[in-house]
């Protein structure tokens, strides 16, 4: 309203009536739906938000409060009503009960079923029960309370980043349905007379996921072992490949080329392997690899000279809440002078559940380590079968190009 | 309540009433705020009153868009008629909305805003909203309805949307407001 014209002290003349009251003339009008309720816009009455365009007489008609056309303190041009009242109130009470929850239950219960959709699914159902928007923006909503999740379980430290996108992945559905199912007893509620409606739904959205806790931490039993295996045709003769042997903190870039992005991209905070030290050439020998978030200490509980090496892990200093390593081994069969069978085998403890969600991430993220070792491993037995001139050495003159290459050996992981 | 009418000769014709929670002279108070109102169709992109000051026969400069393509198009307030208790005229205004080539091009209509008290404590209005023009696009008559129903119909939800808004923030709001604070003499009574 700075446009406003100065008083005139013989007053404005007014299509109303000559030598009228001052008229208040649009400011900047909002216009258009896109910008309404933005910006400076028609002028208000202070008290009741009548609109003051136009009068002759410079007092609301509804309250009788007086205002000055030009002084802009005596009414309003802000919107009367601010469009986040629609749906902010409810976002933040789903990320807040979200949030409460995972504080609440992860502690007590571990990362069960609860955890990983029960309180998706109630903070979608708060969402869609506590907005008041066009459906077309409830998903969208959806998506905002599950990166605000996400980030809460960042900063509490409750997940990584790696672990907490593939607990997106699975927490989405739960959110949208959470969020179909608020929306649908709004829908219904909303025609009711039903006294409660206020806040039992959300209350019963609360507390549904502590309930459930409970249930889970009463009927919990412990998930039995998993191993994951990995076999490859390596296109070395068994005696190299046993040579190139290497656990995953051992493995040389230089030789096995780049790591996996899964493992490269830092930004996903799986563990980085710093150092390692020790021997396995015994058993009960044991090899410590420092990562950059604890140590991991292995010791050879079995070793065959050409065919098999086993170990068992004695300290894990990480990643202890998905899952606590158990043991592993090398195998190795010869498949002809030039090939080897490498078999590949992690044995772990999971600590996430439910199992038939978390596992095919699990296996898959093992399988690729398993697969960047097998790498590692063709690549330094094909370093140790060249001579000085960079040719094959005799041993591997009868193999011609027939063989397959090291990416092979990825196309043959599971 | 929403009822579109496209008869044979191109004539459209498009009602609905609405009960709002507000009194007559709240829900027009609101309604007063000619800018906002006129631009709750869907293709009102900005609507400019000739003065700032909407009154009969002030002239309107309204500009369409619709998905990327806009067009300016004309029109001129042809009623603008205050709330008044004693007056048994419902309280509205209507306002014309014409293509630039001339009144028969276009689908030239006028829009209304027709406001009465309801209820017997008169809390409540009665909003009537009516579109009447004329369909001058070449396409079947069920297609016109249609189209009509799905503009007309958005509009009706978002002029509800804005009265129940403005109920929702007056009984939020403290209650009337201390004739201490007012910045100048109450008139007599």
């Amino acid at each position: 309203m700075t446009d406003i014209p100065p008083p005139d002290p013989a007053g404005p003349k007014t299509a109303a009536g000559p030598a009228a009251s001052p008229v208040l003339p649009y400011g900047h009008p909002p216009t258009g739906p896109e910008q309404q309720g933005a910006g400076p816009g028609v002028p208000r009455c202070l008290s009741c938000g009548y609109v003051l365009v136009g009068l002759n007489d410079p007092r609301c008609p509804e309250c009788g409060r007086w205002f000055n056309p030009w002084d802009p303190s005596t009414f309003n041009t802000r919107p009367p009503f601010l469009r986040w009242r629609y749906w902010l109130p409810g976002l933040v009470l789903a990320l807040a009960a979200g949030l409460l929850g995972y504080a609440a239950i992860v502690p007590f219960s571990g990362w069960g079923w609860p955890a990983v959709f029960v309180i998706p699914f109630s903070a979608g159902t708060i969402l869609g029960y506590g907005v008041r928007v066009k459906w077309v923006v409830l998903p969208m909503l959806g998506l905002i309370l599950l990166a605000g999740l996400l980030f809460g379980l960042f900063s509490m430290n409750f997940a990584g980043v790696y672990c907490g996108l593939i607990l997106a992945g699975m927490a989405l559905g739960p959110i949208l349905v959470g969020i179909g199912a608020g929306w649908l007893l709004r829908a219904i509620l909303k025609r009711s007379r039903f006294s409660q409606r206020w806040h039992l739904p959300t209350l019963i959205s609360l507390l549904l996921p502590l309930a459930c806790a409970v249930f889970d931490r009463l009927t919990w039993t412990p998930p039995p072992l998993e191993t994951v295996r990995t076999s490859a045709v390596l296109d070395v003769p068994a005696g190299r490949a046993w040579d190139g042997m290497r656990f995953y903190e051992q493995v040389d870039e230089r030789t096995a080329g780049p790591r996996p992005r899964l493992f490269a991209w830092h930004w996903l905070g799986l563990p980085r392997p710093l150092s390692n030290g020790g021997s396995v050439a015994i058993v009960g020998g044991r090899e410590t690899c420092v990562y950059d978030k604890g140590r991991l200490v292995k010791q050879v509980t079995a070793r065959d000279e050409g065919r098999r090496l086993a170990f068992r892990v004695v300290e894990q200093g990480f990643e202890t809440h998905s899952m606590r390593l158990v043991d592993g081994s090398f195998t190795f069969e010869p498949i002809d002078a030039t090939h080897t069978r490498v078999t590949l085998e992690t044995t772990y403890a999971p600590r996430l559940r439910p199992r038939w969600a978390w596992r095919p991430s699990e296996a898959w993220t093992v399988h690729t380590l398993h697969g960047y070792v097998l790498r590692g491993m063709e690549a330094r037995g094909r370093l140790a079968m060249m001579d000085d001139g960079g040719r094959m050495k005799d041993e591997r003159e009868s193999a011609t190009a027939a063989s397959p290459s090291s990416s092979d050996v990825a196309g043959g992981l599971p | 309540m929403i009822r579109v009418d496209v008869t044979r000769s191109g004539a459209v014709c498009c009602r609905a009433d609405l009960d709002l929670p507000l009194s007559a002279r709240a829900a027009w108070g609101r309604l007063r705020d000619f800018t906002r109102f006129a631009s709750h169709d869907y293709f009102h992109a900005d609507v400019r009153v000739a003065g700032g000051v909407p009154r009969v026969g002030a002239a309107l400069a309204i500009r369409h868009r619709f998905a990327g393509f806009g067009v300016g198009r004309v029109g001129r307030i042809l009623r603008w008629r205050e709330f008044d208790p004693a007056d048994p005229r419902p309280a509205g205004y209507s306002f014309s909305d014409l293509s630039a080539r001339g009144p028969r091009h276009g689908f030239p209509h006028v829009f209304a805003y027709d406001l009465a008290p309801a209820g017997k404590a008169n809390d409540r209005c009665r909003l009537r909203i009516v579109v009447r023009g004329r369909w001058t696009a070449p396409v079947p008559r069920w297609a016109a309805r249609l189209w009509l129903w799905w503009v007309f119909g958005h509009v009706v939800l978002s002029v509800r949307n804005a009265f129940l808004a403005a109920a929702v923030t007056r009984k939020n709001a403290a209650g009337p407001p201390d004739a201490a604070v007012c910045y100048g003499p109450k008139e007599a009574p």
